[in-house]
Protein backbone atom coordinates (compact mmCIF):
# COMPACT_ATOMS: atom_id res chain seq x y z
CA UNK A 1 0.00 0.00 0.00
CA UNK A 2 1.44 3.39 -1.01
CA UNK A 3 2.02 6.06 1.49
CA UNK A 4 -1.29 7.10 3.25
CA UNK A 5 -2.89 10.51 2.16
CA UNK A 6 -4.48 12.43 5.31
CA UNK A 7 -6.38 14.21 2.56
CA UNK A 8 -7.40 11.23 0.59
CA UNK A 9 -10.93 10.42 2.00
CA UNK A 10 -10.20 6.71 2.15
CA UNK A 11 -6.96 6.97 3.31
CA UNK A 12 -7.85 9.66 6.14
CA UNK A 13 -10.78 6.88 6.81
CA UNK A 14 -7.62 4.43 7.71
CA UNK A 15 -5.93 6.95 9.44
CA UNK A 16 -8.99 7.96 11.60
CA UNK A 17 -9.89 4.10 12.05
CA UNK A 18 -6.63 2.82 13.42
CA UNK A 19 -5.97 6.01 15.37
CA UNK A 20 -9.13 4.76 17.37
CA UNK A 21 -8.33 1.62 18.04
CA UNK A 22 -4.81 2.92 19.00
CA UNK A 23 -7.04 4.28 22.11
CA UNK A 24 -7.51 0.96 23.59
CA UNK A 25 -4.36 0.93 24.44
CA UNK A 26 -4.90 2.55 27.74
CA UNK A 27 -8.63 0.98 28.45
CA UNK A 28 -8.25 0.40 32.32
CA UNK A 29 -8.02 -3.36 33.37
CA UNK A 30 -8.94 -5.35 36.45
CA UNK A 31 -5.35 -6.97 37.50
CA UNK A 32 -6.43 -8.32 40.84
CA UNK A 33 -7.27 -11.63 39.57
CA UNK A 34 -3.85 -11.55 37.56
CA UNK A 35 -1.81 -10.50 40.65
CA UNK A 36 -3.50 -12.59 43.39
CA UNK A 37 -2.57 -15.90 40.34
CA UNK A 38 1.01 -14.39 39.87
CA UNK A 39 1.63 -14.04 43.85
CA UNK A 40 0.46 -17.56 44.56
CA UNK A 41 2.13 -19.17 40.98
CA UNK A 42 5.35 -17.20 41.13
CA UNK A 43 5.83 -15.89 44.74
CA UNK A 44 8.82 -13.79 45.30
CA UNK A 45 11.00 -14.07 48.20
CA UNK A 46 9.89 -12.05 51.15
CA UNK A 47 13.50 -9.98 51.81
CA UNK A 48 14.48 -6.90 52.96
CA UNK A 49 15.77 -5.45 49.49
CA UNK A 50 17.82 -2.78 49.15
CA UNK A 51 16.44 -0.84 46.21
CA UNK A 52 17.98 -1.40 42.74
CA UNK A 53 17.99 0.97 39.74
CA UNK A 54 14.29 1.14 37.95
CA UNK A 55 14.22 -2.46 36.46
CA UNK A 56 14.37 -3.78 40.00
CA UNK A 57 11.90 -1.80 41.27
CA UNK A 58 9.24 -4.33 40.31
CA UNK A 59 10.76 -6.36 43.13
CA UNK A 60 10.85 -3.67 45.83
CA UNK A 61 9.43 -1.56 48.18
CA UNK A 62 10.39 1.22 50.19
CA UNK A 63 10.30 1.82 54.07
CA UNK A 64 10.66 5.36 54.24
CA UNK A 65 12.75 6.23 57.65
CA UNK A 66 11.76 9.42 59.46
CA UNK A 67 14.85 11.13 58.64
CA UNK A 68 14.20 10.96 55.03
CA UNK A 69 10.76 13.83 55.21
CA UNK A 70 13.07 15.51 57.47
CA UNK A 71 11.85 18.82 55.27
CA UNK A 72 7.94 18.52 56.36
CA UNK A 73 7.71 21.13 59.07
CA UNK A 74 7.63 20.37 62.29
CA UNK A 75 4.49 21.77 63.51
CA UNK A 76 0.99 20.53 64.27
CA UNK A 77 -0.07 23.22 61.74
CA UNK A 78 -0.40 21.26 57.77
CA UNK A 79 2.94 20.57 56.30
CA UNK A 80 3.63 22.42 53.36
CA UNK A 81 6.01 20.41 50.96
CA UNK A 82 7.02 22.69 48.24
CA UNK A 83 7.84 20.29 44.71
CA UNK A 84 11.25 20.79 44.70
CA UNK A 85 11.04 18.72 48.34
CA UNK A 86 8.62 16.24 46.93
CA UNK A 87 10.43 15.69 43.81
CA UNK A 88 13.65 14.92 46.57
CA UNK A 89 11.00 12.08 48.33
CA UNK A 90 10.83 10.98 44.33
CA UNK A 91 14.54 10.43 43.98
CA UNK A 92 15.14 9.22 47.69
CA UNK A 93 12.77 6.42 46.90
CA UNK A 94 13.85 5.22 43.35
CA UNK A 95 17.54 5.32 44.44
CA UNK A 96 17.43 2.63 47.57
CA UNK A 97 18.19 5.07 50.35
CA UNK A 98 15.98 2.85 52.10
CA UNK A 99 15.98 -0.93 52.50
CA UNK A 100 12.44 -2.51 50.97
CA UNK A 101 9.90 -4.64 51.07
CA UNK A 102 6.99 -5.62 48.44
CA UNK A 103 3.66 -6.06 47.65
CA UNK A 104 0.99 -6.82 44.98
CA UNK A 105 -1.78 -4.92 45.95
CA UNK A 106 -3.22 -2.11 47.97
CA UNK A 107 -4.96 -4.66 50.23
CA UNK A 108 -1.62 -5.78 50.81
CA UNK A 109 0.27 -2.74 51.15
CA UNK A 110 -2.83 -1.79 53.62
CA UNK A 111 -2.43 -4.92 55.48
CA UNK A 112 1.03 -4.13 55.59
CA UNK A 113 1.18 -0.75 56.99
CA UNK A 114 -1.63 -1.91 59.87
CA UNK A 115 -0.38 0.77 62.11
CA UNK A 116 -0.82 3.42 59.50
CA UNK A 117 -4.05 5.06 59.72
CA UNK A 118 -3.56 7.00 55.92
CA UNK A 119 -5.01 3.47 54.22
CA UNK A 120 -3.92 4.03 50.92
CA UNK A 121 -6.86 4.83 48.50
CA UNK A 122 -8.65 2.39 46.25
CA UNK A 123 -7.33 1.73 43.12
CA UNK A 124 -7.18 -0.79 40.07
CA UNK A 125 -3.43 -0.11 40.20
CA UNK A 126 -1.75 -2.14 37.62
CA UNK A 127 1.79 -2.43 38.91
CA UNK A 128 1.51 -2.29 42.33
CA UNK A 129 4.89 -3.36 44.09
CA UNK A 130 5.66 -1.49 47.14
CA UNK A 131 4.62 0.46 49.71
CA UNK A 132 6.04 2.30 52.38
CA UNK A 133 5.66 4.03 55.51
CA UNK A 134 6.82 7.35 57.64
CA UNK A 135 6.01 8.92 60.34
CA UNK A 136 8.04 12.23 60.85
CA UNK A 137 7.47 14.67 63.11
CA UNK A 138 4.46 12.65 63.79
CA UNK A 139 2.68 13.83 60.67
CA UNK A 140 2.58 10.14 58.85
CA UNK A 141 3.03 9.75 55.32
CA UNK A 142 2.34 6.38 53.01
CA UNK A 143 3.55 5.89 49.85
CA UNK A 144 2.53 3.36 46.78
CA UNK A 145 5.05 2.57 44.70
CA UNK A 146 3.75 1.35 40.88
CA UNK A 147 6.06 0.31 38.43
CA UNK A 148 4.83 1.88 34.98
CA UNK A 149 6.55 -0.03 31.99
CA UNK A 150 9.60 0.55 34.39
CA UNK A 151 8.99 4.05 35.48
CA UNK A 152 8.14 4.30 38.75
CA UNK A 153 5.30 6.50 39.91
CA UNK A 154 4.61 7.31 43.50
CA UNK A 155 1.33 7.73 44.96
CA UNK A 156 1.91 9.25 48.47
CA UNK A 157 -1.56 9.65 51.22
CA UNK A 158 -1.49 12.17 54.06
CA UNK A 159 -4.46 13.84 55.95
CA UNK A 160 -5.20 16.90 54.45
CA UNK A 161 -4.80 18.08 58.19
CA UNK A 162 -1.27 17.42 58.66
CA UNK A 163 -0.12 18.02 54.64
CA UNK A 164 -0.73 21.42 52.89
CA UNK A 165 -1.50 20.32 49.36
CA UNK A 166 -3.67 22.06 47.16
CA UNK A 167 -4.89 20.87 43.96
CA UNK A 168 -2.30 21.57 41.29
CA UNK A 169 -0.06 20.50 39.06
CA UNK A 170 4.06 20.90 39.24
CA UNK A 171 7.21 20.13 38.48
CA UNK A 172 10.51 19.74 39.82
CA UNK A 173 13.67 18.21 38.64
CA UNK A 174 12.60 16.71 35.66
CA UNK A 175 9.44 14.70 38.16
CA UNK A 176 6.17 15.49 37.27
CA UNK A 177 3.53 15.63 40.20
CA UNK A 178 -0.02 16.39 40.58
CA UNK A 179 -1.81 17.52 43.92
CA UNK A 180 -5.06 17.04 45.04
CA UNK A 181 -7.27 16.45 48.09
CA UNK A 182 -10.25 14.16 48.37
CA UNK A 183 -11.72 12.59 51.13
CA UNK A 184 -10.16 14.23 53.98
CA UNK A 185 -6.66 13.12 52.18
CA UNK A 186 -3.80 14.75 50.60
CA UNK A 187 -2.56 12.96 47.51
CA UNK A 188 0.71 13.47 45.11
CA UNK A 189 1.07 11.52 42.32
CA UNK A 190 4.57 11.92 40.96
CA UNK A 191 6.73 10.44 38.69
CA UNK A 192 9.29 10.81 35.59
CA UNK A 193 6.60 10.41 33.08
CA UNK A 194 4.33 12.79 31.22
CA UNK A 195 1.65 14.50 32.87
CA UNK A 196 -1.37 13.16 31.42
CA UNK A 197 0.07 9.40 32.17
CA UNK A 198 -0.26 10.76 35.92
CA UNK A 199 -3.42 11.90 35.52
CA UNK A 200 -5.06 8.91 34.21
CA UNK A 201 -3.50 7.25 37.59
CA UNK A 202 -4.62 9.97 39.00
CA UNK A 203 -8.36 9.47 37.65
CA UNK A 204 -7.82 5.62 38.53
CA UNK A 205 -7.71 6.67 42.71
CA UNK A 206 -10.72 6.03 44.29
CA UNK B 1 18.58 -19.91 39.25
CA UNK B 2 14.88 -20.24 40.58
CA UNK B 3 15.49 -16.93 42.35
CA UNK B 4 16.96 -15.33 39.22
CA UNK B 5 13.88 -16.30 37.19
CA UNK B 6 11.54 -14.75 39.41
CA UNK B 7 13.43 -11.91 39.65
CA UNK B 8 13.67 -11.65 35.76
CA UNK B 9 10.02 -12.31 35.76
CA UNK B 10 8.96 -9.61 38.14
CA UNK B 11 11.48 -6.94 36.42
CA UNK B 12 11.30 -7.94 32.43
CA UNK B 13 7.91 -9.73 32.30
CA UNK B 14 5.26 -8.72 34.78
CA UNK B 15 5.28 -4.63 33.61
CA UNK B 16 3.78 -6.01 30.20
CA UNK B 17 0.75 -8.14 32.01
CA UNK B 18 -1.49 -5.13 32.01
CA UNK B 19 -0.78 -5.07 28.20
CA UNK B 20 -0.98 -8.51 27.44
CA UNK B 21 -4.46 -8.09 29.61
CA UNK B 22 -5.76 -5.30 27.18
CA UNK B 23 -5.19 -7.56 24.44
CA UNK B 24 -6.79 -10.72 25.87
CA UNK B 25 -10.11 -8.83 26.27
CA UNK B 26 -10.12 -8.38 22.43
CA UNK B 27 -9.48 -12.31 21.79
CA UNK B 28 -11.13 -14.44 24.52
CA UNK B 29 -14.04 -14.58 26.28
CA UNK B 30 -11.94 -15.92 29.45
CA UNK B 31 -8.93 -12.98 29.38
CA UNK B 32 -7.70 -13.47 33.13
CA UNK B 33 -6.82 -17.62 31.82
CA UNK B 34 -5.07 -16.66 28.65
CA UNK B 35 -2.98 -14.25 30.13
CA UNK B 36 -2.47 -16.59 33.60
CA UNK B 37 -1.30 -19.63 30.67
CA UNK B 38 0.98 -17.07 28.69
CA UNK B 39 2.70 -15.74 32.06
CA UNK B 40 3.91 -18.75 33.48
CA UNK B 41 4.68 -20.33 30.01
CA UNK B 42 6.97 -16.95 29.71
CA UNK B 43 8.23 -17.83 33.38
CA UNK B 44 9.63 -21.38 32.30
CA UNK B 45 10.90 -19.95 29.33
CA UNK B 46 12.69 -16.96 30.44
CA UNK B 47 16.16 -18.29 29.78
CA UNK B 48 15.39 -18.02 26.20
CA UNK B 49 14.75 -14.17 26.67
CA UNK B 50 17.82 -11.85 26.03
CA UNK B 51 17.80 -9.24 28.55
CA UNK B 52 18.85 -7.04 25.55
CA UNK B 53 15.33 -7.99 23.84
CA UNK B 54 12.17 -5.48 24.13
CA UNK B 55 10.05 -8.59 25.94
CA UNK B 56 6.32 -7.33 24.42
CA UNK B 57 6.87 -8.68 20.71
CA UNK B 58 8.28 -12.14 22.73
CA UNK B 59 5.12 -11.94 25.06
CA UNK B 60 2.79 -11.40 22.36
CA UNK B 61 4.06 -14.68 20.58
CA UNK B 62 3.42 -16.44 23.35
CA UNK B 63 0.35 -15.07 24.22
CA UNK B 64 -0.54 -16.60 20.59
CA UNK B 65 0.31 -19.69 20.71
CA UNK B 66 -1.22 -19.94 23.75
CA UNK B 67 -4.39 -18.63 21.99
CA UNK B 68 -3.82 -21.54 19.20
CA UNK B 69 -3.34 -24.25 21.64
CA UNK B 70 -6.76 -23.13 23.17
CA UNK B 71 -8.42 -23.28 20.19
CA UNK B 72 -7.30 -26.67 19.17
CA UNK B 73 -8.30 -27.85 22.59
CA UNK B 74 -11.38 -30.59 21.97
CA UNK B 75 -14.57 -29.10 22.14
CA UNK B 76 -13.70 -25.84 20.89
CA UNK B 77 -15.22 -25.02 17.59
CA UNK B 78 -13.18 -23.04 15.96
CA UNK B 79 -15.94 -19.74 14.21
CA UNK B 80 -13.04 -18.65 12.23
CA UNK B 81 -13.28 -18.32 8.42
CA UNK B 82 -10.48 -18.57 5.68
CA UNK B 83 -9.40 -15.40 5.21
CA UNK B 84 -8.76 -16.36 1.02
CA UNK B 85 -12.27 -17.29 0.88
CA UNK B 86 -13.23 -13.36 2.14
CA UNK B 87 -14.34 -10.93 -0.55
CA UNK B 88 -12.06 -8.33 -1.57
CA UNK B 89 -14.38 -5.60 0.45
CA UNK B 90 -13.45 -1.89 1.28
CA UNK B 91 -16.44 -1.58 3.68
CA UNK B 92 -18.11 1.03 3.74
CA UNK B 93 -17.30 3.86 0.83
CA UNK B 94 -15.18 6.88 2.79
CA UNK B 95 -18.50 8.84 1.74
CA UNK B 96 -20.73 7.59 4.34
CA UNK B 97 -17.75 8.64 6.84
CA UNK B 98 -18.50 12.26 6.53
CA UNK B 99 -16.18 13.16 9.91
CA UNK B 100 -14.60 9.86 10.23
CA UNK B 101 -12.64 10.62 13.61
CA UNK B 102 -15.65 12.38 15.31
CA UNK B 103 -17.76 9.28 14.16
CA UNK B 104 -15.20 6.83 15.01
CA UNK B 105 -15.17 8.65 18.50
CA UNK B 106 -18.77 8.54 19.03
CA UNK B 107 -18.56 4.75 19.91
CA UNK B 108 -17.04 3.62 23.22
CA UNK B 109 -14.43 1.39 23.74
CA UNK B 110 -16.85 -1.56 24.83
CA UNK B 111 -18.43 -0.87 21.14
CA UNK B 112 -14.83 -1.24 19.27
CA UNK B 113 -13.80 -4.12 21.58
CA UNK B 114 -17.46 -5.75 20.50
CA UNK B 115 -17.02 -5.07 16.94
CA UNK B 116 -13.18 -6.28 17.10
CA UNK B 117 -14.38 -9.57 18.22
CA UNK B 118 -16.67 -10.22 15.60
CA UNK B 119 -13.91 -9.94 13.00
CA UNK B 120 -12.01 -13.05 12.24
CA UNK B 121 -9.36 -14.33 14.68
CA UNK B 122 -6.65 -13.51 12.09
CA UNK B 123 -7.81 -10.24 11.20
CA UNK B 124 -8.03 -9.30 14.54
CA UNK B 125 -4.57 -10.26 15.85
CA UNK B 126 -3.44 -7.86 12.95
CA UNK B 127 -5.37 -5.03 14.07
CA UNK B 128 -4.35 -5.79 17.57
CA UNK B 129 -0.97 -5.91 16.96
CA UNK B 130 -0.46 -3.17 14.63
CA UNK B 131 -2.90 -0.39 15.60
CA UNK B 132 -4.42 -1.61 19.04
CA UNK B 133 -0.46 -2.51 20.40
CA UNK B 134 1.51 -0.21 17.71
CA UNK B 135 4.00 -2.25 16.93
CA UNK B 136 5.43 -2.16 13.30
CA UNK B 137 4.31 -4.37 10.41
CA UNK B 138 7.98 -6.28 10.57
CA UNK B 139 7.54 -6.93 14.20
CA UNK B 140 4.19 -7.79 13.74
CA UNK B 141 4.86 -10.24 11.13
CA UNK B 142 7.13 -12.00 12.78
CA UNK B 143 4.73 -12.27 15.70
CA UNK B 144 1.81 -13.96 13.05
CA UNK B 145 4.21 -15.63 11.34
CA UNK B 146 3.02 -14.07 7.72
CA UNK B 147 5.06 -11.60 5.70
CA UNK B 148 5.26 -7.76 6.08
CA UNK B 149 2.84 -7.51 3.06
CA UNK B 150 0.27 -9.41 4.16
CA UNK B 151 0.12 -7.60 7.40
CA UNK B 152 -0.17 -4.45 5.29
CA UNK B 153 -3.12 -5.64 3.85
CA UNK B 154 -4.57 -7.27 6.11
CA UNK B 155 -4.62 -4.10 8.45
CA UNK B 156 -6.57 -2.21 5.65
CA UNK B 157 -8.48 -5.10 5.15
CA UNK B 158 -9.82 -4.83 9.12
CA UNK B 159 -9.76 -1.54 9.83
CA UNK B 160 -12.36 -1.31 6.61
CA UNK B 161 -14.53 -4.53 7.74
CA UNK B 162 -14.16 -3.01 11.83
CA UNK B 163 -15.86 0.14 10.07
CA UNK B 164 -18.74 -2.03 8.26
CA UNK B 165 -19.56 -3.66 11.60
CA UNK B 166 -19.79 -0.28 13.46
CA UNK B 167 -22.06 1.53 10.91
CA UNK B 168 -22.52 -0.85 8.50
CA UNK B 169 -23.62 0.56 5.02
CA UNK B 170 -27.34 1.34 4.28
CA UNK B 171 -28.61 -1.47 2.28
CA UNK B 172 -30.10 0.19 -0.98
CA UNK B 173 -33.09 -1.29 -2.18
CA UNK B 174 -33.68 -3.05 -5.76
CA UNK B 175 -36.78 -1.44 -6.83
Amino acid sequence: MATQNPHDPQDGLDLATSARLAKLRSTPVDMSRLQQFVAREIPRRRTRLMLRPVLALAASIVLMIGGTLAFFAFSSRPAMASPVEMAQLYNDVVSGKASNMAVHSVDEANRMLASNDQAMPNMPAEQVMACCMSKVHNKRVACLVLNDQANPIIVTVTKAADMDMPDCQRSANGVNMIMSQRGGKAICVMGKVPVERLRQVAAEIK
Amino acid sequence: MAQDATKRFYAEIWPHAAMLLRAARLLSGDADDLVQETLLKAFKAIDSLDSDTNARPWLLTILRNTRIDQLRRPGRESTDIDLDQLADDSGSPAANWQHPQEMLEAFSDQQVIDALKKLPEEIRWTLLLVDVQGIDHAEAAAVLGIPAGTVKSRAFRGRAMLREILAPAPQISPD
